[in-house]
Formats: structure tokens, sequence, C-alpha cells
């Protein structure tokens, strides 16, 4: 039993975003609310709730350990901590690119901005779940909010079909994860982590609904972070939705939910049965979906000509990278460097991304298009904004000495020494890196080397958008330059070993 | 790194050494964020962060220099490579011994004194740029300032992988401020060309650090030199030891202009004058010195010189020799002195080579305040005669009296007359070269060089500062003007069947004046009118700093006067700077003083002699004596067309071969490999048909199909456990 002062700890960044939330919500129903204002209320709130995060590492880091609350439905481990953190500072990077836009576009930008908290929270609830219904609820927290977002500017047909489709798809994701969740539930008794894997361990026959149904919430999964072959929807929504949305909707959650495949996947399912070899299937599952992503998002890159699709298409490359190491954590005795690959990268690459969707919706708002063609001499019109694009791009293609580099270099290390008969996985790994360079330099051509095309006017950059990227780009150099730093993503790799239930 | 090194940590006052650095990068972002519209300002704070340098690493020598400690050092893990790579854990850190605070010390300074004298020098030809202004000022300052960390970061380098970043570092603030006016295409050339020479060098470099440190498992600095204190390392031979220190001296002959990677080094004079006196003269090519002082074990292995201190040796030699006997015939001020660095440059790279390495080091720091010291004057001189060529100056004693004494002093600490502070350091050089077994042919070449080097100080002394006052009018037309002049036909025709311009020599460096916008034209000093007006001396600002230089060019020598002398003075140099392994102590000799003292007033009384009435009588007199070899030094021993040829030649036909391939190999194969590439993305691309129900579809089918794969996989997942046994053990 813990006692109440732990719980509040272990809650502490849930219930400051919680609040923000409200305050948020609250500021809105004033006679004249100024979105702005409420912006900058929701950042600060997110910050602090990054910040109420510290006391958590500072509990279970240095033992490994995890505060288990209410019989183990909430865990706070180094784990949740680093991915908590990273949804706060996620939504509040957002809601600094997003707030100038649509302020300016006055499109109901209160609700936008008390949505993006609601999100955070659904997030941090969900990587912090020790039990499938919870989670579920944490992840329909996060779903519902993100269709509204997609769908932000309803009058705009894009922006209405692409909230269509991505409710729709993403209902369709929801019941399959409802009805594996039952059916797991259904073979071995219990929805709590912990437990799943004790029982599972005893069962006598090979649990075919077991089997199905945590393949059903893994598709799910997958459809979140939209993994190859369940990430149709992902080109599609980018383009329609809002610009803001499409960015959030391309980090936050896939963040997260890689980190619940880690603790579930890993932690719990993919084990040794007595008879049957579970832990092989999901690592064919896990190289099958690795593998198609990248290969489906960088080739279809090769030949997008609108920006916001082409980073859908490196959006579903990235993950699969992100999954080479989910693969590596899985096997036994490379599950550290695995793991710490995988968040790693995928930390990483939200803070690329967001760099990158920064400049996105900042040239988007102003020249209101997304061609590639209309880039052209981007570096012209503002430099800065082409160093900011030039750095994030980089850093996704994984060139040095940027973190991207570091994220695949530690991935493919992971991989390698997981397992060396991969070699062939790390080869594909590394033709699809270069496949992506050619995409990436797509973009950074006409910027550097294009004349302007119509508008040869300087492009200012808002003191917002300046700050944001600036966070981004000094993020991806630091992690980039000092990679000893990375050592917090391996302890967090390492505490998820010491949670309960965990091989 | 895997070995444990007896060294301490750092405590005391270089607790705060990380601050030296430090202070100069902060600098540099304050001016290029902050204070970028306001040039003043941002000297301000470029002068204050290495004031505050200085004072720190002045402390630390302090405390060097009063307690007899161990090296100390701290390092943090920078990259882990695979935990069981045999390099482990590569690091970064600071290395504080006896060596690294007397160069911080002698950097910290030595910058202080040259950014001082740039607030005032810079005006003066950001003036000549009418397009450039106050920002150009804190351009100036800002890349001095991250030249200045680059530099305290090399020299507190922990292991060479450290130090090969900041070489790297060093190498590109010198391009960035050699082409500083970058519109000038002389100087965009010549910064181009001091990057891409230098960088033949690195190359070797790198490949010795490779070597080095991967065979020994470890890059650190100390666990290097630990393990050579005993001989040879167990597991090594002599010949892969001599190589890889023969390589790593390669990044030393390009980025310390040696013979014959030293090209690049009288082109760099395009810089603005302090530029050439920061890193040109006092600190980034006495880098090369101070790297070969710093793996001094690897090229004596227990104290014995091996195969590659000989080549170091013979490589000094040569290029002092080389470079002072083409000083003698140059008339660009700036050029003589750096032709004259780069000789002395040799001297230094002889006295390691030999062994002399307290000597070696002596001289790196005696020479980087005379050469400091002599380069601002000539900045002086320039500023106020508006040209660069020593037969427009004359006379010039009367005139700026200030900058004449403290040029005076340089001169003759360069040209070695005792008491200054090149006798004593150099004349050590010498010594050591008498006492070394075999040394005697070196140490001709060196003496003949240093009688060279006397000559021509003379002869710029007294072009400069003495006589009347010659002006553009007054200069006598046969002997002013560039070298080589351009009546003098080039050896054999620059542009060859490869069609290969040398793009980088001289000739069109001084020729391309036209090559300057239209608004920066009269850049060049040489068209601005002048010469009715006689020369006046410069701001307190710039001869304050001089006078403070030529105090040291006049006393520093003292710190270090061999004990035989007699003078009743400790060697002070010596007691700081040794080396526990190095070999015989060093016996002192009169022989080579007397003679280093002899050919130093015979070089002073030829040059006197000839120059000192009439210099235009006394120059035609030289060259009619000369006039064989003449033009010979002026072509610079053809070197530079010699590499124009070489390197451009071979370079060209490498490349025509690797377009061909090119073109024939692999842009086919690449093309069709990215045309199938593309058609499969096309292909795949038709997928995203847009209708919401095909998603959804695809979804499930996606699901289905992965279940059925699963079914494969697992055994019984269709069937029973029971079924699947029965079927294997039926099978067998």
């Amino acid at each position: 039993m813990t006692n109440a002062l732990t719980m509040l700890q272990a809650l502490a960044p849930e219930v400051v975003v919680a609040a923000t939330a409200f305050l948020v919500m609250g500021l809105d129903l004033r006679r004249n609310p100024n979105p702005r204002a409420q912006a900058t209320v929701a950042i600060w709130g997110l910050l602090a709730g990054a910040l109420a995060t510290v006391p958590d590492w500072l509990d279970t880091a240095a033992s490994n350990s995890a505060l288990t609350l209410w019989g183990g439905i909430f865990v706070a481990d180094p784990l949740s901590v680093v991915f908590r953190a990273l949804a706060c500072l996620t939504g509040a990077l957002v809601l600094l690119f997003s707030i100038d836009p649509i302020d300016t576009e006055r499109r109901n930008p209160g609700d936008f901005v008390t949505l993006v908290p609601f999100v955070v929270l659904g997030l941090m609830l969900a990587v912090s779940a020790g039990e499938l219904l919870t989670f579920f609820v944490a992840f329909e927290i996060v779903s519902l909010p993100l269709y509204l977002m997609a769908a932000w500017n309803r009058n705009e047909r894009g922006s209405a079909e692409a909230g269509m489709k991505y409710f729709i798809t993403g209902s369709v994701s929801s019941a399959v994860m409802l009805y594996g969740i039952s059916l797991v539930f259904g073979t071995v008794g219990t929805t709590f982590f912990s437990q799943i894997a004790t029982r599972y361990e005893t069962l006598a026959d090979p649990p075919q609904a077991f089997v199905l149904g945590s393949l059903m919430i893994l598709a799910a999964l997958g459809f979140k972070i939209a993994a190859a072959p369940f990430h149709i929807w992902a080109p599609d929504v980018y383009q329609g939705a809002p610009r803001p949305s499409a960015m959030f909707i391309s980090t936050a959650p896939k963040a997260a939910m890689v980190a619940v495949m880690l603790r579930l996947f890993w932690g719990t399912l993919a084990l040794q049965g007595r008879d049957f070899r579970l832990a092989e299937t999901w690592m064919v599952l896990l190289a099958v979906m690795a593998i198609l992503s990248m290969f489906w998002g960088n080739l279809v890159a090769l030949a997008q000509t609108d920006i916001r699709r082409l980073m859908a298409c490196s959006g579903i490359a990235h993950i699969g990278y992100t999954l080479l190491g989910v693969l590596a954590a899985s096997r036994a005795g490379a599950e550290l460097e695995g793991a710490a690959a995988a968040i790693y990268y995928v930390v990483v690459y939200s803070f690329a991304n967001l760099a990158a969707w920064g400049v996105i919706v900042l040239v988007g708002w102003r020249t209101g298009s997304d061609r590639i063609q209309d880039y052209s001499g981007l570096a012209r019109r503002s430099p800065f904004l082409a160093f900011a694009l030039l750095i994030s791009l980089l850093s996704l293609a994984g060139a040095p000495p940027l973190a991207g580099f570091l994220g695949k270099f530690y991935l493919f290390r992971a991989l390698w020494e997981a397992q060396p008969a991969w070699w062939w996985m790390v080869l594909i790994a590394i033709v699809n890196s270069v496949i992506s360079l050619y995409y990436y330099f797509g973009i950074l051509k006409p910027v550097y080397f294009g004349a302007p095309q119509d508008q040869t006017s300087a492009l200012v950059v808002p003191w917002r958008f300046r700050a944001g990227l600036l966070i981004c780009l000094a993020v991806i150099m630091v992690l980039g330059l000092f990679p000893e730093l990375t050592r917090i993503t391996l302890e967090a790799g390492a505490a998820i070993l010491a949670q309960p239930g965990a091989p | 790194m895997h070995e444990q090194v007896a060294a301490a940590a750092l405590e005391g006052a270089a607790a705060n050494v990380w601050l030296v650095p430090l202070l100069p990068f902060l600098a540099f972002l304050i001016i290029s964020f902050l204070t970028r519209p306001w040039g003043r300002v941002s000297a301000a704070v470029s002068i204050l962060a290495l004031t505050g340098s200085l004072g720190v690493s002045a402390q630390v020598f302090w405390q060097r220099f009063t307690q007899d400690a161990p090296p100390m050092q701290v390092a943090v893990p920078w990259i882990t490579l695979a935990p069981d790579h045999p390099l482990g854990t590569i690091e970064l850190g600071l290395l504080v011994d006896n060596l690294s605070a007397m160069m911080l010390l002698m950097v910290c300074f030595v910058g202080l004194c040259i950014q001082i004298y740039s607030t005032a020098y810079i005006q003066t030809e950001i003036a000549h740029f009418p397009t450039q202004g106050s920002a150009s000022m804190s351009r100036f300052f800002g890349w001095m300032s991250l030249f200045t960390f680059s530099m305290l970061g090399l020299v507190l380098s922990h292991n060479l992988l450290e130090i090969y970043i900041f070489w790297e570092l060093v190498g590109l603030c010198s391009y960035l401020l050699i082409g500083f006016w970058y519109f000038k295409h002389s100087a965009a050339e010549a910064g181009k060309k001091a990057f891409v020479v230098t960088r033949f060098g690195d190359l070797g470099f790198l490949m010795g650090i490779l070597m080095l440190g991967v065979a020994l498992k470890g890059f650190d600095f100390l666990g290097l030199s630990q393990k050579f204190t005993q001989g040879i390392p167990e597991g090594l031979t002599a010949g892969f030891v001599a190589l890889a220190a023969v390589l790593i001296f390669c990044g030393a002959i390009g980025k310390s202009a040696q013979f014959p990677l030293h090209v690049w080094l009288p082109d760099a004079m395009e810089g603005p004058t302090p530029v050439s006196a920061l890193i040109h003269a006092a600190t980034m090519v006495a880098a090369g010195v101070y790297l070969v002082a710093r793996l001094f074990p690897v090229f004596h292995p227990a104290g014995h010189a091996g195969e590659a201190a000989l080549l170091v040796a013979w490589i000094g030699g040569i290029t002092a020799f080389l470079a002072a006997t083409i000083a003698v015939v140059q008339n660009d001020i700036k050029r003589v002195l750096a032709y004259s660095t780069i000789s002395q440059l040799g001297f230094m790279m002889a006295g390691l080579g030999v062994g002399a390495y307290t000597a070696g080091s002596f001289h790196l720091i005696t020479h980087a305040f005379f050469k400091s010291l002599l380069f601002l004057g000539s900045g002086a001189v320039i500023v106020a005669c508006h040209s660069n060529d020593l037969w427009r100056m004359g006379g010039l004693r009367r005139h700026m009296p200030f900058t004449w004494f403290a040029f005076l002093m340089g001169c003759l600490a360069l040209a070695g007359v005792p008491p200054l502070a090149g006798f004593w350091s150099k004349d050590e050089i010498l010594g050591y070269v008498y006492a070394a077994p075999g040394g005697m042919a070196l140490f001709l070449v060196l003496t003949f060089s240093a009688f060279l080097t006397a000559f021509y100080v003379t002869r710029m002394y007294f072009l400069a500062f003495e006589g009347p006052y010659r002006g553009a009018e007054k200069a006598p037309a046969d002997l002013a003007g560039p070298v080589p002049p351009l009546s003098l036909p080039a050896p054999f025709p620059t542009s060859q069947a490869l069609d290969v311009a040398p793009e980088w020599t001289e000739e069109m460096a001084t020729s391309s004046q036209e090559d300057l916008p239209a608004a920066c034209r009269g850049a060049g000093m040489e068209h601005v009118p002048h010469g009715l007006h006689a020369p006046k001396e410069v701001s307190p600002w710039m001869w304050g700093p001089l006078l403070v230089l030529a105090l040291f060019a006049v006393f520093l020598g003292f710190a270090g006067v061999p004990t035989g002398v007699g003078l009743g003075l400790p060697n002070f140099f010596e007691g700081f700077i040794h080396l526990s392994g190095e070999g015989h102590p060093h016996e002192f000799h009169w022989t080579p003083m007397l003679l280093s003292v002899v050919v130093a007033l015979a070089g002073i009384a030829l040059g006197a002699g000839l120059f000192a009435g009439n210099p235009e009588r006394g120059e035609r007199r030289l060259r009619s004596g000369l006039r064989l070899v003449w033009p010979f030094l002026q072509q610079k021993w053809y070197l530079d067309h010699l590499w124009a040829r070489a390197l451009a030649g071979t370079m060209y036909a490498g490349a025509l071969t690797m377009a061909w391939i090119e073109a024939n190999l692999v842009d086919r194969a690449v093309f069709g490999l990215a045309g199938s590439v593309r058609s499969w993305g096309d292909w795949l691309r038709s997928e995203h048909t847009g209708k919401v129900q095909h998603y959804a579809l695809m979804l499930l089918l996606a699901l289905v199909l992965l279940a059925v794969g699963i079914g494969m996989v697992e055994p019984g997942f269709f069937t029973s456990r029971q079924f699947v046994i029965n079927l294997l053990e039926g099978g067998r």
C-alpha cells in the first residue's frame, strides 16, 4: 500500500497537466477569450508537468525501481518518466508552433489550445498504464481529440475528409484493440501486464486466442504509429489535416505508442512459452512490420511532390527503423541496448520532426502552399528557416554529427549485437537510409539552390517559431555532439527490466 | 584510457582551466548573435573575454611554476563504442602540464596584445572598402575569438582525436580569416589554397592517429607517452611506429608550413595583418611544433631519435634554409616575414628532431613574441605607407619612432643578436644540433640559414626604416613590385594540355585587382592616393602593444640562458619544460654559440654594407652578384609551379578517369536502380486510393494476413498441440 505522499508524487505530472487542461478550458469560457494567453498558460503548464516528472526520475532511475499505484494500474518508472516528459515537451512545442497560425485564421483557437493538454494527459496515462483497460482508456483520450484536430478546418474539404478518414480508420483500430484485449483477458484471465506473463507461462496448450488477441493489440498500436501495413491512412491525414494538427499527430502519439510497445510486447508477451515459440513469432512480426515500413515509407516518399505527404512517408519509414530497435530488444540478452536504442531514436525523431514541421507550418501559413517546388529559394527568403530545415532533415536522414546519425548507429549496432545473423536486416536498413537521403536532399536542393519563385519577399519568423525551432535544433545538435547523454535513455531502458513481471 | 596513467586530477587554479577556452567561445557566441551591429562593442567583448582567459591561464601557469606537480588531467567519456570494442570509450578532456600551461599563457598574452592592436588596425582596413562597416569589425572579432577558443582547446587537448578536432577548427578559422575580405579574389583564393594544402597533411595526420590509437588501444597523450618511455611498445615494430610518426608529422608539415607543403603560408598574408600575426606567426603555425613536442616520446622512443625524428630534423633543416633563401628576394614586407616564419618553424622542427625538446619549445615561445611583434609592426608600417612594398617605404625611423623602436627590437631578436630573445633560443637549438651525433651537416645548414636570416632582416629593416622616404613616386620601378615580377616567365606554361590553370599562384593573386567588385575598387592599398604626405605614427592602440611585445623580445631570452654561459642566471625555462626521457643532458658548447654570434653579425654587416647607404645600388649589386639564382629564388624554387603541375595534373587525370567511370558505369547503374526504385514507389503509391473504405479494408486484410502468417510460424496455432506433437513424432 502506498501512502498518499508517494501517490501525489507519482501522479504529480498528470495532476499538473490535467489542472492546466481545465484551467485553459475555463479561460476559454470568458467573454473575451484570449487564445494566445491561453496558449501561454498551457505551455507553462505543460513545462511544469515535464518538470514534475523529475522527482519520479530521481526516485526510480537510481534504483531501477518503479512506483506502482492501485495495485499496478499506474506505474511510474524511468521509461514512463522519459515519455511523460517527452509528451509534455512535444505538446508545448506544438502549441508554440501552432498558436500563431491558428489564432490568425480565427478557427476556434481557444478550443484547439484546450485539446492539446488533454491529448498530452492521455499520452502520459498511456505510457504509465500498468494494465490493458487503463491503457485503452488513455488511448482513447489521445485519439478523440486528435480526430477533432484533424478535422479542425471543417469548412475545408481536405480537412473534413482527413478528419473523417482518421476517425473511421481509427475507430476500426480501436475496435480491433478492444477485441484483442478481450481475447487476451479471456485466455489468461487478467489485464495486468505483470500478471499476463506469469499466467501465460502456465498455459498448457498453445493459446490461439491469446496469440490472436495480442496480434490485434499490436495491429492497433501499429495503426497509431503508422507502421506498415497499418499505415495507409497517414499520408492522406497529414496532407488534409491542418498543419499544426498533422504535426501533433506525427510526433506525440508515435513516441508514446513505441514506449507502450516496449512495455507490452517486450516486457510481457515476447516470452518463451512452455511448448510454443511466441517470442520468435513476435520477432518475425516486428521484422515484417519494420521492413515493410522502411521500404514502403522510403519508396513512396520518393514520388511525392507535397512536403506533408513526404513527411508522412518519412515518418512511416522512421517507425520502421524504430521497430528494429524493439525487435532487438525482444531478443534475450540484448534487451537493454535494443530498448535504449529505440527510445533514443524515437526521442530524436520527435525533435527533428517537430523542427521540420515547424518550418512546414510557418511556410504553409505564410504562403499557403505545401508543394516542394514552392520551397524554392527559401534560404534567401529566410536563412534561419532554411537552416532549421537543413538541420532537421539532415538529422532525419542520419547525417553526422547530428543526433539522427547516432540514433541510427545505436539502432543498427543494437540489432547487430542482438543477433549477428540479422546482418541482412541491418543492410536493408542502411539501404533504406540511403534511399531516404535522396528525397531529403530533394527538399534541400530547391531550398538552397533554387531561385525564389513568385514571392521574393523575406519571410518573417515570429518569435514563437524562432524559440521553438532553436530549442529543437539545440536538442538535435547537443544530443548528437554529446552522445554520452544517452546514458539517460539507457537507464530508462534498464528500468524496464526491473519492472515486476518482466523477464 | 584503459591504463591508469600517473596523472593527478585538476586541482588548485588548474581546476578552472576549462574557463580558458570557454570564455573566447562565449565571446564568439555573443558577438555572432547579440553584438553584431556594433563593432566596438564586439571588440570590447572579445578583449574582455580574452583578458579573463589570460587571468586564469596566468594563475595556472603560476601554480605549475611554483609546484613541482605531475601532469594533471580530467576527461569525460564522449562516444562509447561497442562495449567490446578495442578502443572502448573515446574521451574529451583537458590536459594541464608544464608545456600546455606555458602555451596557454603565451596564446592568451600574445592574442590579447594582437586584439588590442586590432581595434585600431582593422578600422583602417575597413575604411578601404565602402561596402564594409561596423558589422565587419564584429565579424573580425567574432572569428578571432573563435580562433582563440580553438587554439586554446588544441593546447589543452587530452588525446589525439580531440587535438584533431581543434586542429581542423583552427584550420577553418585560418581559412575564414585569410579570406576575411572574401570579395577580393586573391584573398578568397589564398584562403582556399591554405585550406586545401593543409588538408593534404591532415589526411596523413588522421591515418597516423588511427594507426597509433588502434595499435595501442588509446589516444590520450599521457598514456601514449608512457608506453614509449621504455622504448618501442611490445607488439609493435620500429617500422610501424616510424610510419605512424611520419604520418602524424604530415599534419605538422601542413599546419606548420614545412617543406614541401609550405606554399600556402606566404599567400596567407592576404589576410588582415593581425591575423597573420596571431595565426600565421605566433600560434596556429606553431601547432605542428606543439604536436611534435606533445608526441616527443613517439618520435624518440626511450630517448633515442627514431627514423621519424631524423626526418623531422631534416625537413626542418631544409625548410629553414629554403625559406630563408626566398625571404632574401621578397619585396613585400609581410612576405619577408612569412618566409622568415617558415624558416624559424624549420629551426624548431630541426631542434625537436634531434631531441632538443626544451630548446625547440623555447624557440616556439620566443618566436611567438618577436614574430608577432614584427608582424604587428609591419601592419603599422603598412597603415602609414599604404603599401606592402618595401621599396615604397624608407626613412620611417624619423616618422614613426615608437614603431621603429619596437620593430628594431624584433629585428634584432630575429637576427639572433645577443642578448635578445631569439639569440638564446636559436642558439640553444644550434648547440643541440652541434652536439647531436651525426648532426654536423644539419648544423652547417642551420648556421647558414641563421646567416641568411640576419641578412634578410637587415635588408628589410634598412629598406623600411632608414634612408629617405620613397613613397610610390620615388620607388625604383625596376626593383619594386610583386615577386616574382610579372615579366619573369614561368618555368613552363602553366596552362598545358591538361588545361589546368594553377589557380593559386602568386602571379594571379597579385594581378587580380580587376576582379574586385566595382564598389570595392581601390581596395588594394597600392591604389590609394598617397605619398604626398609623409607617413605618421600610428595610434597608441597600435604602438602600445608593440612596445609591450618588444619588452618580451628583448628580455624573454633570459628565462632560458644556458647555465654554462656563466651569467649566474638559472635556466628557468629548462627547469620548467623538460622531459624525463630527454636523452643526454644538454652539454654547453662555446663553439656553436660563438659561431652563431659571428654569423649573425656577419649577416647584419653584409646587409648594412649593401643597404645602409644607397639601398637601390646595394640591391642591384646583390642581384648582379646572385644573377644566376635570383630568378630561381624569385620563383620560389619553382615549387608552386611544381605542385600546381604535379598535384593538379594528377588530380585532373584522376578526375578524368573518375568522370568516365561515373558517366559510364556508376550513372547507368544508379539511374537504372533509381528508375526501378521510383517505379516501385509509384506502384506503391497507387495503393493510396484515397477511399476510406479501402483503407479500413486494407487494415483488416493486413491483420488477417498477419494472423495467417503467425499460424504458419507458430506450431499448433491452427491445430491442437497434441496434433503437432503426433505429427512431429510420427514423422521421425
